[in-house]
């Protein structure tokens, strides 16, 4: 058996921040201050670029659907009694995707470029992370 | 053409294990029957093997750390050529790619290349997440994301693009099985329909069940060596590699550029470019098939089929045995094999095609046989031209 520890954050001196963000109700984003370029997942540096350090700045939440798939079966035991749950990747309104869950919009009214926005969920116990809904 | 030592390394000895269901036996146990088996193949003994490549991540594939050194050690090589580059699915094409690197450097002159799993009966929880909680895996691991949902994720995108129909996808699941039905070491042999797809359980939109490959437990291993020593082992000659490329995608499904296309573009450029030929040169492929989509998006990415076509190709019949592109003529992950990393078998199955000896559809006197192999969640490719020697 599986653990639901097993699909917990390890959180490093990087996710902290993002986490932290969360835990305040905020999508927390980095850019680099020499392009402006936004990247998602956060890292020490900007990617591309491994001498040059990334900024943190607070996302709109505003973003639209790049795609998604609804899980119906899950082998993990953690999962199983999710299912059925939206797994998607959203474009972000600032340019990177990310992925999440799609909360409170029925199977049927899911398409592929719709408007979103955040909402915090706590998806596991003890585990609030940024999932989207119809804007 | 690039600086690839085209055609001068033969794949001489190859072998794919007849098991499918082997409960109770341990993958290395697999290894070694596959490694004799392929050396029996190409007439060489064990004692003149001097390179050897495999990797293992999973615990159905018993892969701990040094895995390379463990199997070596249990199958009884010494070898002076290692190489265990981990591009999942993708990766027995890679140490074939290498291999020839190797050879040509002086570094090994027989190197082996083995593959062995017990996806299906492996008794210890194998978790399915594209990576672990660390890192960046601790953004995307919490949601879920699993192989297939990754697959299907790109199943979406694609067909909201361009049109692509369930039935169009199911088609390629239906040939597949149509070949498979010619082999008598197939999984599943019993002819399928487009309505049988749909009508299977559906696991994580848009795919079904039978749009996901078999679980098995197998392996496979190959024998390279030069064209020269080829001479000397038991059928005198082999296949050899003309073209070789690889190319790495992304971790996590977010960093994936584009859903609709795969790494495929880039290692598949770079095999054709070094064998000095095109799509056009191609008339039968293995084409990764870990899931229906990996076909379309693979097909559209190595340039056979133009972009956003792939669903009119398929149900026109393109695949079949009278088609443009008979694919995974053994039948293919989707009914014949994979215990995962399929990569090992679509190769074996490119020298059998080549040899005269597909257990499945074999086509008559085939020149070149085109493999792609698709690591992970679309994360890396890699890409053979094999082709008989003159």
């Amino acid at each position: 058996m599986i653990e639901v520890d097993s699909i917990l954050p390890v959180k490093d001196a990087v996710s902290s921040v993002w986490f932290d963000g969360v835990a305040q109700g905020k999508l927390l984003l980095q850019r680099d201050a020499k392009t402006g370029k936004a990247q998602f997942y956060p890292r020490a540096h900007i990617t591309g670029a491994p001498d040059r350090e990334p900024e943190w700045f607070e996302a709109s939440g505003k973003a639209t659907l790049y795609s998604y798939t609804v899980v119906k079966r899950s082998v993990h035991p953690q999962f199983a009694s999710h299912v059925p749950f939206t797994l998607a990747v959203v474009d972000l309104a600032e340019g990177p995707r990310m992925t999440t869950w799609i909360v409170d919009v029925p199977e049927d009214e899911l398409r592929c470029d719709m408007a979103l926005k955040v909402t915090f969920r706590e998806i596991h116990p003890g585990l609030t992370m940024p999932c989207f809904t119809k804007a | 053409m690039t600086g690839f030592p085209s055609g001068s390394v033969a794949i001489v000895g190859a072998f794919e294990s007849p098991r499918r269901k082997a409960p109770g036996v341990h993958p290395y146990q697999i290894h070694a029957e596959v490694i004799g088996a392929a050396l029996a193949d190409a007439g060489i003994g064990i004692e003149e093997v001097d390179g050897f490549a495999t990797a293992a991540s999973f615990p159905s594939e018993a892969g701990w750390q040094l895995n390379v050194v463990e199997v070596a050690e249990y199958v009884g090589l010494k070898p002076s050529w290692i190489d265990s580059t981990d591009l999942g699915g993708a990766m027995s094409l890679s140490h074939v790619g290498h291999a020839v690197a190797a050879i040509n450097a002086g570094l090994c002159k027989v190197a082996v290349i083995s593959y062995a799993s017990t996806g299906r009966s492996w008794p210890l929880p194998a978790t399915d997440f594209n990576t672990g909680r660390t890192g960046p895996g601790q953004y995307e691991v919490p949601f879920g994301a699993s192989t297939i949902s990754a697959y299907a994720l790109a199943a979406t995108r694609y067909m909201h693009q361009y049109g692509l129909t369930s039935e169009q996808l199911a088609q390629i699941a239906v040939q597949m099985r149509t070949y498979a039905a010619m082999n008598p070491q197939a999984m599943y042999r019993t002819p399928i329909t487009v309505d049988d797809v749909l009508a299977s359980p559906m696991i994580s939109t848009p795919l079904h069940k039978l749009d996901c490959c078999v679980v098995s437990d197998s392996g496979g291993a190959i024998v390279v060596t030069s064209k020269a020593r080829a001479r000397d082992t038991r059928r005198g000659k082999g296949p050899v590699v003309l073209g070789f490329g690889e190319a790495a995608s992304h971790g996590q499904m977010n960093q994936m550029a584009d859903m609709t296309t795969t790494a495929a573009e880039f290692s598949g450029r770079r095999a054709f470019a070094s064998a000095g030929l095109s799509p056009a040169d191609i008339k039968v492929a293995q084409i990764y098939d870990s899931f229906t989509i990996t076909v379309a998006l693979t097909l559209e990415a190595l340039g056979f089929v133009k972009r956003g076509e792939v669903g009119d190709f398929v149900a026109s019949g393109q695949l079949g045995p009278q088609g443009r592109l008979p694919i995974n003529t053994d039948g293919g992950g989707l009914s014949s094999n994979h215990s995962g990393r399929r990569g090992m078998y679509a190769t074996i199955e490119a020298v059998r095609q080549l040899r005269g000896e597909s257990p499945g559809l074999q086509l008559p006197d085939p020149e070149l046989c085109l493999v792609s192999g698709t690591g992970g969640w679309l994360s890396a490719t890699s890409t053979l031209i094999l082709g008989n020697a003159s």
